[in-house]
C-alpha cells in the first residue's frame, strides 16, 4: 500500500553534518536537508540540542533562513529545540552537556526565537525545572509546541505543564538515570498520564520491544509519534568519532554511543529504518504505524498534511512487514 | 534424496558443517588433488560457516587444498560494499579460515564483458574436475541461487533479472531503497548445481515451509527451482522441525525413521580425520 510520507519531528543531523555544531553552513545544512529527504524523510524538524549561546546565534538564523526558502517548503516545518532548559541531572540530561544548561529564561526563550526568525515549532523541557510553566504558557502564546522529556518530573510536575498547554513527552524511556524509583519515577508518570502523546524512538537500541510494547498499549497508537532522534552520524560509516565533544562509537548494528560514560548519543537510523523495526515488532496494523509515522507528528505540531511536499514515493508491502522507497 | 531433520537451526547448523568436514576430510585433498566447494550466501548458511570455522581453527578440517566457486554475486555493485557476495563471504567466513585467496572464486559482477564471465566460470569448474559437494539455501519461493521461478532447471551461469519481488525484499539491506538494490545478477545456474557430485541444501525457518513441501512432496517443476533436486542421485536437504510444518506428518515420520541413526552431527565425524 502507499504511504502518504514519512514525518520525523528530532532530527539532529545527518551524514556528518551536525545541526549544533559552531562550524555549520548553510551549503552543509542544505546539502544535509536534501539527503534527509533522499533517504525517504518527507518531513522534518532540524532539532538543537542544548547548545552555547554562540551556536545559537549562529546557527538558528541559517537553518531559519533554510526553512522559507521555496526549495525545502513542506518539508523543513521548523525547528525543534531540544533544551536548553531541561534537567541537568546525570541520566536525564543525556549526551547533554551539563554547562549549555539552563534554567527556563523567558528572555532567553524570546532571543532564542528572534534568532529563529520565529520558525521554533517544538520545544523540549523539563517539567519540574522552576519556571517550566511560565516559559510553557509564552512558548504556546507564540505557537511553539512544548514537549516535556530530558526531566525528572513526577505526576504533579506533568499535570501542572499539562494545564500550561504541554502536549507530548520527547524520547519517552530514554534520558533516564540507569537507576530510579520502583514506583514515583519520571517513567510511571509519565506512562500514566494521558494528556500527553509519547514519542519515542524505535531504532532497535533506544528501547527493548518489551518496553515499546508497554509504551504502545498505555499510550494507545493514536498518542504515540516515531521520531528518529537520528545524529549527526546517521547515515556514516562504522567507526569511532568525536562528536559534540565526547567520543563515540557507531557500531556496525547502528548502536551509537559514547564508550566513556556508556550512555546512547542518538540513534545512527533515519525514520524509514525506525518505522521498520517498529513493523518487524508486529505490535500494530499497517494504519496504525502510518498514524505512528505521519499523521500524528503532523497533528502534535499542526500542519495539515495538505501542506506536506511530495518527497520519495513510499510504500508498505504488508507481507513482508516493510517500508521501501519506490523508484524515483 | 536424503532429508535429515534436526530439532533447531543450531542442529542444523551442526549437521551441515559436520557433512561438509567429512567430506573434505575423506577426500584428503592434497596440492594436486583439490576438494571443489559451491557455496551460498544468505541467511541460511551463516550458521553452516560459524561451525566451520570452529572446526578448522580446533584443526579438524583444513581448507589449503579446498577451492570454492560461489553461487552468485549482484551486478555492477563495487566488490567492498557491504552488501556484496564478495564482502559477506570474506566477513563471514574466508578471513576466518586457513584458505588461500587464489582458491576462492566468485563470479565478478563489475567484469567488462558478464556473459564472457559467466562462460569462463562454467569453464573454471569444467577445468576444476566438477564441484563435488555444492552447499545451497533456497529462497521462500525455493529459488536456489538466484535461479528465480521459472528458471530452466537445466540452466547454466548467466546473467539474471531480479523480480520485483526480491528486489523489494532485499531494500532492507540498501538503506530501503528500491532505487539502490541491484537489479541484475550473475547466478550458476540450476543445471550447473545439479551437475556436482553431491547437492546439499540448508533450510531453516517458517517461511520457509511452502518451499520444502514443495521441494520434497511435489513435482519437479520450474517454478519450484529446487525441486530438480529429486532427480539428483545424491541430493541432501538439512532442515529444521519449523520448517517441516506444512510436510505431511506421514513424510516427516518416514525421513526421520530412516535417518534416525545419523541425526546426530558427532556421527559424521566418528572415526575419521
Amino acid at each position: 500500500m502507499e504511504v502518504p510520507g514519512l514525518i520525523d519531528l528530532q532530527v539532529n543531523g545527518y551524514k556528518g553534518v551536525n545541526f549544533s555544531s559552531q562550524d555549520l553552513t548553510e551549503d552543509d545544512f542544505v546539502r544535509a536537508c536534501r539527503q534527509i529527504i533522499e533517504s525517504g524523510t518527507t518531513a522534518f524538524l532540524p532539532t538543537l540540542i542544548s547548545s552555547p549561546k554562540s551556536v545559537y546565534e549562529h546557527n538558528l538564523p541559517i537553518i531559519a533562513q533554510v526553512c522559507k526558502a521555496e526549495e525545502f517548503h513542506g518539508h523543513l516545518l521548523g525547528i525543534h529545540l531540544e533544551g536548553p532548559f531541561i534537567s541537568s541531572q546525570d541520566g536525564a540530561r543525556g549526551a547533554h552537556m551539563c554547562e549549555y544548561v539552563k534554567q527556563p529564561d523567558i528572555a532567553f526563550l524570546q532571543q532564542l526565537i528572534d534568532w529563529a526568525n520565529g520558525t521554533i515549532k517544538l520545544i523540549t523541557v523539563a517539567a519540574e525545572a522552576k519556571g517550566a510553566e511560565q516559559l510553557a504558557q509564552y512558548a504556546l502564546e507564540r505557537g511553539i509546541v512544548v514537549s516535556l522529556g530530558h526531566q525528572m518530573a513526577g505526576t504533579e510536575d506533568l499535570d501542572r505543564l499539562v494545564n500550561a498547554g504541554a502536549t507530548s513527552l520527547t524520547h519517552l524511556g530514554n534520558a533516564l538515570p540507569e537507576f530510579i524509583k520502583r514506583h514515583k519515577n519520571p517513567l510511571w508518570a509519565a506512562l500514566a498520564n494521558d494528556s500527553l502523546t509519547a514519542m519515542f524512538v524505535t531504532d532497535g537500541h533506544h528501547l527493548p520491544p518489551e518496553v515499546l510494547k508497554t509504551i504502545i498499549r498505555t499510550k494507545s497508537p493514536e498518542c504515540c509519534i516515531v521520531v528518529s532522534d537520528c545524529a549527526p552520524l546517521a547515515g556514516a560509516k562504522p567507526g569511532r568519532y568525536q562528536m559534540m565533544g565526547q567520543n563515540v562509537i557507531l557500531e556496525k548494528s547502528g548502536r551509537l554511543y559514547n564508550p566513556d560514560a556508556g550512555y546512547l548519543v542518538g540513534s545512527s537510523a533515519t525514520i524509514i529504518k525506525c518505522m521498520n523495526y517498529l513493523a518487524s515488532l508486529n505490535l500494530v496494523t499497517a494504519d496504525e504505524l502510518i498514524a505512528m509515522g505521519f499523521y500524528n507528528p503532523l497533528r502534535l505540531i499542526s500542519v495539515n498534511a495538505k501542506h506536506i511536499a511530495k518527497g520519495r514515493p513510499i510504500c508498505f508491502d504488508e507481507k513482508r512487514n516493510l517500508f521501501y522507497l519506490q523508484k524515483s | 534424496m536424503r532429508v535429515i531433520i534436526e530439532p533447531n537451526y543450531e542442529m542444523v547448523s551442526r549437521w551441515a558443517a559436520n557433512y561438509v568436514a567429512s567430506r573434505i576430510i575423506k577426500f584428503r585433498p592434497s596440492d594436486s588433488k583439490a576438494f571443489v566447494l559451491g557455496l551460498p550466501t544468505g541467511s541460511s548458511p551463516l550458521g553452516m560457516y560459524e561451525e566451520l570455522i570452529k572446526l578448522n581453527k580446533a584443526g579438524k578440517v583444513s581448507f589449503t587444498n579446498v577451492v570454492t566457486f560461489n553461487m552468485d554475486e549482484y551486478v555492477s555493485l563495487p566488490e567492498d560494499h557491504p552488501q556484496s557476495y564478495h564482502s559477506f563471504m570474506w566477513t563471514n567466513f574466508f578471513s576466518n579460515i586457513d584458505i588461500q585467496k587464489e582458491s576462492v572464486n566468485i563470479l565478478d559482477g563489475n567484469a567488462s564483458g558478464l556473459e564472457a564471465e559467466c562462460a569462463g566460470y562454467e569453464e573454471k569448474i569444467k577445468q576444476m574436475g566438477g564441484v563435488r559437494l555444492f552447499v545451497g539455501g533456497i529462497g521462500p519461493d525455493g529459488h536456489i541461487a538466484f535461479n528465480e521461478p521459472g528458471s530452466s532447471l537445466s540452466s547454466r551461469t548467466r546473467i539474471m533479472t531480479l523480480t520485483q519481488d526480491t528486489i523489494i525484499a532485499n531494500s532492507r539491506f540498501f538503506d530501503n531503497d528500491v532505487n539502490k538494490v541491484p537489479k541484475t545478477a550473475l547466478t550458476v545456474g540450476v543445471g550447473t548445481v545439479m551437475d556436482a557430485d553431491e547437492v546439499m541444501i540448508i533450510v531453516n525457518g517458517h517461511n520457509k515451509a511452502r518451499a520444502l513441501r514443495h521441494a520434497i512432496e511435489g513435482d519437479v517443476n520450474h517454478m519450484w527451482t529446487v525441486s530438480a533436486l529429486q532427480m539428483h542421485p545424491r541430493g541432501i536437504i538439512v532442515c529444521d522441525e519449523e520448517s517441516t510444518i506444512e510436510l505431511k506428518v506421514g513424510t516427516v515420520k518416514y525421513f526421520k525413521d530412516i535417518e534416525s541413526a545419523n541425526l546426530d552431527p558427532a556421527t559424521l565425524l566418528k572415526g575419521i580425520g
